[in-house]
């Protein structure tokens, strides 16, 4: 399948996946159109929606190029979430304790912290999965469950803000919160970095040996071997970095947005990661446009429920809807002339027994 | 009485290539018939029409004189056909008595029914523990179980195919003589091999078949072995010398500088079994070395040996004065050696990248395709429009993905890139393989071409007509070993016959 | 930490009992999944709808057997649509199955809001309450623990002894076992491999549910957004210490049972020990029964990849 032919399976999917979702808002006892048309308004178009996208956005685009770059190289990184509460930790410790640095200088040694803490969260599955063989999902989903509960132990413990109501930490020095980009809005700086991230991934991938090689290793690992490139290696540097990005994302959460580290910080970035690096077909120059896509959907769902009243959490069965179509459809084979969509939803017997 | 099973005038074709062309035949209780032929020569096939795999196209199969459908494997079953294949159906971690009893209705499950498990065994003279896993038994056994599978299923007729190939060499006669155990009991055999010796102890009759066709039915007991491999190798009725078709320029000179030197190379897997055996071989700077053989025999190991794939568990392997034994694939890579690994599709290209991009993937690094530390794919392409144009691969644009392209243009992908980056040794694994006569010979001269350059070539085919058109020296490899080096100016199809079913120490 | 208060331990091992039911036949269901050559990755979103299905239930016909029939359905259903494809699609069984907790995820939080409305995350729904087993509820320390449970525990007891029974000493069992070992096996030895397969996960799917009912049938009595909380990731966990039977899942999941017991005892009774220690040893434990087992117990050979026929 060409780029273009992924493409645009996707962007059926995601009609698809938009119209059974309209059916579901009819069930709500609404006006699908409508409610789509409030979504596009509020998310996209309107100043105060579209900050709140953006805002959701960057941590999504990050998560989503943490899943995307170890899969190019054949591992599912489903630990985006982990990752991510281990770089916001991270960084959370480093800008509480430095706060007396500038704010560039200080900036960068956060940003480095948060993506060493992914990074370093990522590697332990990579190693197994490279050289012990162990099934990475399963490792990772699990980590994500310790990354969350050692945060909270954090800000309920050492890092707790004194007087605090909830777990929280101390608040990070005023030099160390990220520009806003758009005036009185939350809309900070982390998108760009998200973007940038994903221009130097995808020219990675397509423009250094290196990444050719580490592409090569995920579409098709046994003549990667043979052309001479250790897919171990490239096992973990991928998982590595994907770790490292969605470090990154942990840190701008804290940095641009909260301000403090938080029980709890992340809702659920690193899986819609997932959906990201599915819209995007695995192109990281794509990313931008999935992450932005999801975040205005899942920031639109409270304003569809608030201007046409359907129910929000429709958003979120959508958003499964889409991932569940666009994973059929990268898959689905070209249908031979005897079966019809319909027949090949059924399961066949003995059909290719007498065959060659 | 009628023949248990007679099959009349079936053909089957795959595309143009006619995999069996009228077979005929009969076999009658208490017979092993033994079914000799190189690979491709529809041996094969013709089981796989036997056991309902295939349809044929024409003709038809006849079970006690009653024509019979053969829709499917479980049919065949029914009838009364059982197979076992090279690869056993057998499940690793269960016991032999429950893998015999997969499947089975629950009537043949009792307690009492499996009795006759054991009756099986002490009729045919099996020793197998029913209690063991069968992942712990030796493959003999295994085999066995099988054997007692098919016939619990009150098989008659049983198809082998190649059964001594996975057995150790004193496992051989053991089986050979419950065979015909299993004949004097009244079951037919039909036994798929390559080994003479084995048809000589073991069957009644051979068929032998070539391209398709049943060249020979004898009766072994009349026929000397010579005669049976120059009808296998086809050049029995003809007379004609191989030598007349070599490509070669006449008095052509080589080199007595040595390239590549194998001394003593063995593989040896954790079970024992010697993939490779004490392999001794050496080539020298433009010197075209042949390895013929049938198909299993070590070829694939020896190439993934000397690439670096494979690690050699004894011996050294040496190219140009320097011990490359322990470097790794891609210094080996950037050393100079090319290579044509057999399953271009899983090993040679990666499917899913621009015909262009495959041209690159071994050699990225090469500052060729370089422009100051990044992918110049300007220079990629049109590299790639070079070697497209020169191997005339189509359709010529380098640009669309490798699966869009023919099997026979795909392998002129991996042919190309290999055959222009080899600077000291190219490696060529079944090169001709999915080509026609005319891109046959185009490859043939490119590599002769490459040969010329001063590059040492290994040429791995089991076609022993193209490798002793091109090679200079040819080494026949039998079960893991080198069974001889010959002429292939002066050799003959019974000498490297006799050399590719000749088992150690024969 | 504790002494040997017998009361205490009795507590807490009633309340491990209790905590690691639902983990234990989401592990159950992974057996039999995995048993058939399929990961089950969506165990979780097989608890959730299970949960909702179980709730809804419920909560319209006001009937616990209804429920309890409702959130089978539901779970059979998502083991059907992972079946549909893995089986059928052949798409990757890891990526298929984060695929459907997604789509469970979300579908059953919209769900939630179409039934109970307003009330979502308030409904009360009525549920199991404690049977006891006259004579054998007195024995001491483990009287309570295991013979004063919720009904649903008894039924995963016979159904874990059911399935022992149905895997290891049936035909049918193994036929289905060689399935997940080897399907070329099996089918060449007319095992209906395919049918095999949808079965195997359409039982999963209903055992997952089963864990989720237990969360709202027997412990909330309400049914939250996401209130399988990862637990049908840590059943897989158990699946794999529990070496692929279902004695030894059920056993690994009240191992995990009793780690949150003794959490949620900590975090009342000493809050100077950070409780979180015990809320990640669940975890902790699931990837170090990974690391060091993998490699030395084997899972059925052919989990993990699809069955082509026509590949022969």
């Amino acid at each position: 399948m060409s780029a273009s032919q992924i493409q645009v399976r996707v962007l059926l999917s995601i009609v698809i996946a938009l119209c059974l979702g309209g059916v579901l808002i009819v069930i709500d006892g609404h006006n699908p159109l409508a409610a789509y048309a409030a979504l596009l308004n509020e998310s996209f178009l309107d100043y105060w929606g579209l900050s709140n996208t953006l805002v959701k956005a960057s941590p999504m685009l990050l998560a989503g190029l943490a899943v995307i770059l170890p899969l190019r190289a054949g591992v599912f990184n489903i630990g985006g979430e982990g990752q991510i509460y281990m770089g916001g930790l991270f960084g959370a410790v480093v800008a509480l304790n430095i706060p007396d640095t500038p704010g560039v200088l200080g900036l960068i040694a956060i940003f480095g912290a948060a993506a060493v803490g992914g990074g370093l969260w990522a590697a332990f599955p990579a190693y197994l999965r490279a050289y012990k063989g162990t099934n990475e999902v399963i490792v990772t989903l699990l980590m994500n469950f310790v990354a969350i509960h050692i945060v909270s132990y954090a800000v309920s413990g050492p890092l707790m803000a004194e007087g605090a109501p909830y777990p929280y930490s101390e608040e990070i020095a005023d030099q160390f919160k990220l520009p806003i980009l758009m005036p009185r809005s939350d809309a900070h700086l982390g998108i760009l970095i998200g973007v940038l991230a994903a221009v130097l991934l995808y020219f990675w991938i397509r423009s250094t040996p290196s990444g050719f090689r580490l592409d090569l290793v995920g579409r098709n690992a046994r003549a990667a071997t043979y052309a001479g490139v250790n897919a171990k290696r490239n096992i973990m540097m991928s998982m590595i970095v994907g770790g490292a990005l969605a470090g990154l994302a942990g840190a701008i959460e804290v940095a641009g947005l909260k301000y403090r580290l938080f029980h709890l910080f992340s809702d659920g970035y690193g899986y819609d990661g997932i959906v990201v690096a599915f819209l995007a077909a695995l192109n990281p120059i794509v990313a931008p446009v999935a992450a932005f896509f999801l975040a205005g959907l899942s920031a639109g769902a409270g304003t569809m429920q608030r201007s046409i009243g359907v129910e929000g959490s429709v958003v979120e069965a959508i958003e499964g809807i889409i991932v569940i179509c666009v994973a059929a459809a990268l898959v689905v084979r070209k249908p031979t002339a005897d079966s019809g969509w319909l027949k090949r939803l059924l399961p066949q017997r003995n059909k290719n027994a007498g065959g060659v | 009485m009628a023949a248990v099973l007679s099959v009349a005038e079936v053909s089957k074709s795959f595309g143009a290539v006619q995999a069996l062309n009228k077979v005929t035949f009969e076999a009658n209780r208490g017979e092993c018939i033994a079914i000799l032929g190189e690979n491709g020569a529809g041996k094969t096939s013709l089981a796989s029409v036997l056991m309902g795999l295939y349809q044929p196209d024409q003709g038809q199969v006849a079970l006690d004189g009653t024509p019979c459908e053969l829709t499917n494997p479980s049919v065949a079953l029914d009838n009364g056909i059982g197979m076992i294949h090279q690869h056993f159906s057998l499940v690793e971690n269960m016991t032999a008595l429950e893998n015999i009893q997969i499947g089975l209705p629950a009537a043949k499950r009792t307690q009492r029914a499996l009795r006759d498990v054991h009756g099986i065994c002490s009729d045919f003279g099996f020793d197998v523990d029913f209690s063991a896993k069968v992942e712990d038994m030796p493959v003999g056994m295994k085999q066995r179980v099988e054997i007692i599978k098919a016939l619990y299923r009150n098989v008659s007729i049983l198809i082998l195919d190649e059964p001594t190939s996975v057995l150790a060499p004193t496992e051989v006669q053991p089986f050979l003589d419950e065979i015909r155990v299993m004949v004097a009991k009244g079951l037919t055999v039909l036994l798929i091999t390559h080994k003479l010796e084995e048809i000589v102890q073991a069957a009644d009759r051979v068929l032998i078949m070539r391209h398709g066709r049943i060249e020979g039915d004898l009766v072994v007991s009349e026929t000397e072995t010579h005669q049976m491999s120059s009808l296998m190798m086809g050049s029995g009725d003809t007379g004609a010398d191989l030598s007349q078709k070599v490509l070669k320029e006449p008095g052509r000179s080589i080199s007595n500088e040595t390239a590549l030197a194998l001394s003593s190379v063995s593989v040896v897997t954790e079970n024992g079994v010697r993939l490779l055996d004490d392999i001794n071989l050496e080539i020298s700077k433009g010197e075209i070395l042949g390895v013929a053989g049938i198909d299993g025999n070590g070829q694939r190991e020896l190439s993934e040996a000397i690439c670096g794939i494979l690690e050699i568990t004894e011996g050294v392997i040496v190219l140009d004065g320097t011990d490359i034994t322990s470097q790794t694939i891609s210094e080996r890579i950037e050393t100079g050696i090319g290579f044509v690994p057999e399953d271009r599709h899983a090993e040679g290209l990666v499917l899913s990248l621009s015909v262009a991009e495959n041209t690159a993937i071994r050699t990225i690094q090469d500052p060729k395709f370089k422009n100051g530390g990044f992918v110049n794919r300007r220079a990629i392409t049109s590299y790639a429009d070079d070697l497209v144009a020169e191997y005339d691969i189509r359709p010529g644009d380098p640009s669309l993905p490798a699966s869009a392209l023919s099997g026979g243009n795909q392998q002129k992908v991996v042919l190309g890139r290999e055959i222009e980056t080899a600077s000291r040794l190219l490696v060529v694994v079944q090169p001709t393989k999915g080509l026609d006569v005319g891109a046959t010979r185009f490859v043939q001269q490119k590599i002769l071409e490459a040969s010329r350059r001063g590059v040492a070539v290994l040429y791995i085919s089991t076609e022993l007509e193209h490798v002793l058109e091109v090679s200079d020296r040819v080494a026949v490899i039998a079960f893991g070993r080198i069974s001889g080096v010959v002429d292939p100016t002066t050799t003959s199809s019974q000498e490297i016959g006799m050399l590719m079913t000749a088992s150690k120490g024969e | 930490m504790f002494g040997f208060d017998a009361a205490l331990i009795s507590d807490v091992l009633a309340s491990s009992v209790r905590l690691g039911t639902p983990i234990a036949f989401a592990a159950l269901g992974g057996v039999f999944a995995e048993r058939s050559g399929t990961y089950n990755v969506a165990l979780e979103g097989g608890m959730l709808s299970g949960a909702l299905g179980a709730a809804s239930g419920v909560f319209i016909t006001g009937s616990v057997f209804a429920g309890l029939i409702c959130g089978l359905i539901c779970g059979m259903l998502t083991g059907l649509l992972l079946g549909g494809l893995v089986i059928k699609l052949r798409v990757n069984q890891l990526v298929a199955g984060l695929a459907v907790n997604i789509l469970v995820a979300g579908l059953t939080a919209f769900g939630a809001r179409l039934v109970f409305g307003d009330m979502a995350g308030g409904a009360r729904v009525e549920g199991f309450s404690t049977m006891e087993i006259p004579g054998l509820s007195s024995l001491p320390v483990i009287g309570s623990a295991f013979f004063m449970q919720d009904p649903l525990f008894y039924l995963l007891v016979v159904v874990g002894g059911l399935s022992w029974w149905w895997l290891f000493r049936s035909n049918a069992g193994l036929d289905f076992r060689a399935v997940g070992e080897n399907p070329r096996a099996a089918d060449v030895a007319g095992v209906r491999v395919f049918r095999m397969k949808y079965v195997a996960l359409a039982i999963s799917g209903a055992l997952a549910a089963l864990g989720g009912m237990h969360l709202v049938l027997s412990q909330v009595y309400v049914f939250t957004e996401g209130m399988s909380a990862g637990k049908g990731f840590i059943a897989l966990a158990a699946i794999i210490l529990g070496r692929w039977s279902p004695a030894g899942a059920i056993a690994a999941a009240l191992l995990f049972g009793f780690f949150d017991a003794v959490q949620f005892k900590l975090q009342f009774s000493n809050p100077d020990v950070p409780y979180q220690l015990f809320l990640i040893l669940p975890y902790v434990a699931s990837l170090a029964a990974l690391i060091f087992l993998v490699g030395k117990t084997r899972a059925p050979a052919s989990v993990g990849t699809a069955y082509i026929r026509e590949q022969r």
